[in-house]
């Protein structure tokens, strides 16, 4: 479960895949809700990982 | 605006500030210890925080008067270039959600305090612990002096002039951040300086 949290960082460290102004959303280039984007979904996997845990595990 | 002292901001910021340090007093004696002259008093709040002042200590690790003043001010000079501190932001959290818990395990049962008694305690090596030590003060240095710029730019913004600005943000650093009464009061501070920032962010709208 854990690989999820990798995710992050792959989506994020390589610029090339984000710089690009379409397609927009709200007016906003791709570039930047993309990356705004990254926010909840990076809360969404480590609750997913969080939930998977042993209950009295360190993750 | 520079040369004329805006009264209403500087009561506001009066204001705060002393609500700061009635409850920093308050916040001192709070589940304060039976060993207060100890370490661990002093460096961990005597280890008794919970998830929700832990919470609120790392967004005051986060949000702080780089966050707020210097990254706005690098994308409206420089556009784009500025978010590098999003992505940055983002990646911390899965590797905090990793290793810290972990951290704080270890760290408890020990006894450790700081990150030099962690490899210390781990390595069995003293040139290692001297060497993380060293890092971390020469690491915390620029970033001060960082938050002390921030700072002085914050109160240069209500209408103060030459050194005092500088001279008032570095009181202010050294009376919570280094007070002797430690984290107790600086995570009471950290609740203030989030309020505050929250309200600046409002005033600039």
């Amino acid at each position: 479960m854990w690989i999820l949290l990798l995710l992050p960082f792959i989506g994020l460290l390589w610029v090339p895949f984000y710089n690009f102004q379409e397609p927009a959303l709200f007016g906003f280039p791709f570039f930047y809700w993309y990356q705004l984007a990254w926010v909840p979904i990076s809360s969404l996997l480590i609750w997913l990982v969080y939930r998977r845990r042993a209950p009295d595990e360190a993750p | 605006m520079a040369d004329s002292v805006d009264w209403i901001a500087l009561a506001v910021f009066l204001f705060f500030f002393l609500l700061v340090t009635v409850m920093g007093f308050f916040a001192a004696r709070w589940k304060s210890g039976p060993v207060s002259a100890h370490l661990d008093e002093w460096g961990l709040g005597g280890r008794q925080f919970g998830t929700w002042i832990t919470w609120f200590l790392v967004g005051g690790d986060f949000y702080t008067a780089y966050t707020v003043i210097a990254v706005p001010a690098l994308v409206y000079s420089v556009g784009a270039y500025g978010f590098f501190a999003l992505p940055y932001t983002i990646i911390v959290y899965p590797f905090v959600f990793l290793v810290m818990p972990k951290l704080w395990k270890r760290a408890k049962e020990h006894g450790y305090v700081t990150a030099g008694d962690v490899v210390f305690g781990q390595y069995g090596s003293r040139a290692l612990e001297l060497a993380v030590a060293i890092t971390g003060v020469l690491a915390v240095m620029p970033y001060i002096a960082l938050q002390l710029v921030g700072m002085a730019a914050v109160i240069k913004a209500l209408g103060l002039t030459g050194e005092l600005p500088l001279a008032i943000a570095f009181t202010l650093v050294w009376r919570l951040e280094c007070s002797i009464l430690g984290l107790g009061w600086a995570a009471e501070a950290v609740f203030q300086r989030d309020a505050v920032h929250a309200r600046r962010v409002v005033d600039q709208r």
